[in-house]
């Protein structure tokens, strides 16, 4: 690498490798800290929540959630698809480091990916608890069965549950693959007999052969290729759930990419509140800078146009469509009337306050960074609420139109699954490292190092 | 090492000759079938304009995203964007033959067509005009400004010119994100005017990325063949090549996406759209037009080595050039003229477009140094390797 | 044979690639290089390349060939059934299935074949030469087929913290 008069410094201060493994093991070893013990029991307290209302959902019926005949997709739905739009900024990150080459996403990638596949977890579980009877979702497979039938391939609902399913599926893998490296340095590090066993198991006897690198690597590259198409068609599948109907505001063709875009959005903003938490609580801020920061406001500045232009296109071709229906629900039902609260949030929370970072004293402030990148995920979380909840509401029979009011149920469900995703990420600081170490090593140097000594020949 | 470049004698002459073709097949066009031509004309505006807007839009990619790896043929695609000048009065010429190529410019049918009345105060001449002349003083505007930025940089250095270049990167890209979408909606989705698509603009935004790295390629690959950028390495052009793969995923993307919804909520006013080309006369078209545009550049551009290949990235190239036409092609002439027709026209004029086109690009080529030397990422360019 | 190696111990990435291309272009053969870490130069510098891309285009041409098959003959010859006025067998549809069909296949064979190749598994006990091979010591392998004397003073020249000789036991197995 040559350097330029850009300063290209990814890692701060000079450190040795053996001063990196100690400060990023540092969250793994030792007892567990206050806060974790309270984080935990706080998130087992929701989760219990989440339980008993998952209990009441199953064994009481669907009936105990908002839903009516109209409104028949409600939160179940607009969580599913919140949760799976913050999933997708793990494997975009994976995807900017090992196919963009983006070095700075090195250091970032491992909580991401964690971030993922917790929030891929509780997104899967909207869909499974919204069958009713979740112990036979088998149903949903293609297999000689005793009725005889095949499943209707040309559903989006089958399409879901091949497309979260292989998401999951390899979002766990890519997670898992990419920390054997640093499974196996905790293996030789430990002094603990038990933790030596369970990470050495887990480490898949991971002994730092080059032989096996090569084809780490390799592994690691044609795994982010797949990843890359995988993270677009993802959402692009939820959103042909609503796309490929005829009701207005849910068929646009412009809904696979905006949904694409807005999950990136989202996820990108659940990173950046994650990661500012984690910095403040471990000891991680030479690794995790502030221009890491400044990159993610970046990636949101423009999400946030895309998304505003996304928004403007929707409202200008519903008008020159010169359909009435669609004409209803952008302006009659989302701009103003039963749904404007919703929609104004969403517009200012997505495409208005992000830009605030086009100027640089907002990127630089962890306070600002941390308020808007929650108001963001309120915003997406009410951008789908406006997209489902608007269309079905009041569609094209004025006879049928409804209100829609979750219930405790609804709300238990979904606090369950931020009380999963709040002990998962815990989990996850407490036994990982949370920074990819094998990673962060060969690119603690990039702008340091002496120019001379550096030169390649081609 | 060769700084600046000099047009040849060669591209000059070609150039010329190919104008000459192509003022022939306009002459014999607005003889034979003044409607097949101003159909043509359009295809051909939007083809070099996609181009021009293309490289732009991946010029000040470059510079937000801190690419180094392109620094060394920078001056490419920022010369490619000297077309939209030219561009631009071809463009406002069609103001002359609207009514032939829109159904809603034809006088009196917003009193017959209910749905052409409700878009009347979006769809009409003034207005449409007016547009037109906007999208492109704020293109060549910002044109002007980041090649004065450029040409600052080559006499003075430092990093104020990149610092300036960033900055109005970001500004184009916003600009061209919207004006180009739009311009796109305007110009080519209104043309069935009952039609509707929220993804057209944005398709076409994000495609022309995708013909302008073909066309870099091509200048690229034929300066190289000159003896400039001798710096240029395997490592750059396998970062073109997988340019060329990745868009040519986005590309079959958003085409399926497109047909996709469409065809699945199966609505008569959008569907409409897709008959004549899904199961009539242009069916040919349509399956070549995936085929072009998708299915070859993804397989043949799938591993690197193949990629990178000096035969085979240009031959990839031309193969993507003949895409976006038959793309084009396939999107405004069902609408227009409604007949598939094929003959000297279309290609006449593309080869006289071309050879505009290739007037422009080189003669800007030539004003400014062709290496940016002062470029604070040329050196890490240079030394470029995967 | 005795089964001793002389090993460099490097803590620097970048001097371990200066003595490697080093040895590489006097024909001394290494055996192995163990490290927390890699990059790609050094790994360029003497291993192949691996050959699991080829194996995934196999598998996803199997994978879509296959599914095609399976899906052709559920929706159309085994029970023909009409949904929503769509075509028995319509393609649109089909091609999400398969895209997502191929991307699992594809995933789960390639990590399968380099779990399979490199011999790692649940439980494996590693052959480690130094526990800091995975904590900031580079260890350069030697095979013994060079005049060791030679080879110490290019690891030596490139800047080695020390050179050992070792006897390196190849033996794996459970580690429970």
């Amino acid at each position: 690498m040559i350097s330029t008069s850009l300063d290209q410094t990814l890692v701060k201060g000079h450190k040795n490798y053996g001063q990196i493994t100690d400060e990023l093991l540092a969250n793994t070893e030792g007892r567990p800290p206050l806060w974790w013990l309270v984080g935990i029991g706080l998130g087992g307290l929701m989760l219990a929540f989440g339980g008993w209302a998952m209990y009441t959902s199953v064994t009481v019926g669907l009936g105990t959630w908002g839903l009516t005949n109209s409104v028949a997709w409600g939160w179940d739905i607009i969580n599913f698809v919140w949760w799976i739009g913050i999933g997708h900024a793990g494997t975009a990150f994976t995807i900017f480091f090992l196919v963009f080459r983006q070095k700075w996403a090195a250091s970032i990638n491992r909580s991401a990916e964690a971030m993922t596949v917790f929030a891929v977890m509780c997104a899967g579980l909207f869909p499974l608890i919204h069958m009713g009877r979740p112990w036979l979702a088998f149903f949903i497979m293609p297999y000689p069965n005793t009725r005889l039938l095949w499943v209707n391939y040309n559903s989006p609902l089958f399409w879901d549950v091949l497309a979260i399913s292989t998401y999951l599926i390899m979002s766990i893998t890519l997670w898992y693959i990419g920390m054997v490296p640093d499974l196996a340095t905790i293996r030789d590090r430990t002094k603990n007999k038990l933790r030596k066993t369970i990470y050495g198991i887990f480490s898949l006897g991971w002994d730092g052969s080059l032989y096996t690198y090569n084809r780490y690597e390799t592994l690691m590259k044609l795994l982010g290729g797949l990843a890359a198409p995988l993270v677009i068609s993802v959402h692009t599948i939820v959103a042909l759930d609503f796309a490929v109907s005829v009701l207005p505001g849910w068929h646009a063709t412009i809904l696979p990419p905006y949904f694409f875009a807005g999950a990136i959005f989202s996820g990108f903003a659940m990173v950046l509140t994650l990661m500012i938490l984690m910095r403040k609580v471990f000891n991680i801020s030479d690794y995790v800078t502030l221009k890491h920061f400044d990159n993610i406001a970046h990636v949101l500045k423009y999400g946030s146009l895309v998304i505003g232009l996304a928004y403007a296109i929707e409202l200008f071709l519903a008008w020159y469509s010169g359909v009435e229906y669609e004409i209803y629900t952008f302006f009659n039902a989302r701009a103003s009337g039963s749904f404007s609260t919703a929609f104004w949030i969403m517009v200012v929370c997505n495409a208005i306050v992000p830009q605030v970072f086009w100027f640089k004293k907002a990127r630089k402030s962890l306070l600002s960074l941390f308020i808007v990148s929650v108001l963001i995920n309120v915003g997406m979380w009410y951008e789908r609420f406006v997209i489902l909840v608007s269309s079905l509401a009041e569609d094209f029979l004025p006879s049928s139109w409804t209100s829609y009011q979750p219930t405790i149920v609804d709300i238990g469900i979904y606090v369950g699954t931020f009380g999963l995703f709040i002990v998962g990420m815990l989990l996850f600081v407490r036994f990982i490292p949370v920074i990819a170490i094998n990673e962060v090593k060969p690119i603690s140097r990039i702008g340091k190092e002496n120019k001379k000594t550096e030169k390649h020949v081609e | 090492m060769e700084h600046t470049y000099k047009p040849s004698t060669l591209i000059k002459a070609l150039s010329g000759v190919l104008i000459l073709i192509g003022v022939l097949a306009v002459i014999y066009g607005f003889t034979s079938d003044p409607a097949r031509t101003w159909s043509n004309m359009l295809i051909n505006n939007m083809y070099f304009i996609t181009l021009a807007i293309g490289a732009l839009l991946f010029y000040s990619m470059q510079y937000i995203t801190d690419s180094a790896w392109s620094a060394l043929f920078q001056r490419v695609p920022l010369a490619i964007g000297a077309f939209l000048p030219i561009g631009a009065v071809l463009m406002l010429l069609l103001y002359f033959g609207l009514p032939d190529i829109y159904e809603w410019a034809l006088p009196g049918i917003t009193e017959t067509d209910k749905l052409i009345a409700h878009k009347e105060p979006f769809l009409n001449l003034p207005f449409f005009m007016t547009r037109m002349v906007v999208y492109f003083t704020m293109w060549i505007a910002l044109f002007v400004v980041l090649r004065k930025i450029a040409s600052k940089e080559d006499s003075s250095g430092g990093m104020d010119p990149f610092i300036k270049s960033r900055y109005y990167s970001k500004v184009f890209i916003f600009v061209a994100a919207i004006s180009f979408s739009l311009a796109a909606k305007d110009w080519i989705m209104t043309i069935d005017s009952h039609w509707y698509s929220t993804l057209f603009g944005f398709r076409a935004a994000v495609t022309s990325i995708y013909y302008a790295v073909a066309v870099i390629i091509l200048i690229i690959l034929y300066l190289n063949k000159l003896g400039y950028f001798p710096q240029l390495n395997t490592a750059h052009r396998n970062d073109l090549a997988r340019y060329l793969f990745r868009f040519s995923i986005v590309f079959g993307y958003l085409w399926f996406m497109q047909f996709l919804i469409i065809w699945y909520a199966n609505i008569p006013e959008l569907t409409a759209y897709y008959y004549p080309r899904f199961l009539g006369e242009w069916q040919v078209l349509f399956y070549a037009e995936l085929l072009i545009n998708f299915a070859i550049p993804f397989i043949v551009m799938m591993s690197d080595v193949v990629g990178r290949n000096k035969i085979v990235m240009p031959t990839i190239s031309i193969i993507l050039l003949i895409g976006l036409w038959v793309s084009l092609f396939l999107q405004v002439m069902p609408g227009s003229t409604g007949e598939l027709q094929f003959g000297f026209i279309e290609t006449g004029m593309w080869l006289g477009y071309a050879g505009l086109f290739i007037f422009a690009v080189f003669t800007a080529l030539s004003g400014l140094n062709l290496l940016p030397k002062n470029h604070p990422q040329l050196e890490e360019s240079i030394h470029h390797h995967i | 044979m005795s089964n001793k190696h002389i090993i460099g111990v490097f803590d620097d990435d970048q001097k371990l690639l200066t003595a490697v291309k080093n040895l590489t272009q006097h024909k001394a053969n290494i055996k192995d290089v163990y490290g927390p870490s890699t990059s790609h130069e050094l790994i360029k510098a003497f291993t192949r390349e691996s050959l699991l891309p080829f194996l995934a285009v196999l598998v996803a041409i199997g994978t879509i060939i296959g599914a095609f098959g399976f899906l052709y003959y559920t929706s159309v010859i085994d029970y023909p059934l009409r949904y929503g006025g769509k075509p028995l067998f319509s393609f649109p549809p089909m091609v999400v299935i398969l895209f997502f069909l191929t991307i699992l296949v594809v995933g789960g064979v390639s990590v399968i074949a380099f779990l399979g190749r490199t011999q790692l598994f649940p439980g494996k006990q590693p052959v480690m030469i130094d526990p800091r091979a995975s904590d900031d010591r580079f260890y350069l392998v030697m095979d013994q087929n060079f005049n060791p004397e030679e080879i110490k003073l290019w690891i030596i020249e490139a800047g080695a913290l020390e050179i050992v000789e070792k006897e390196i036991d190849t033996q794996t197995g459970w580690g429970f």
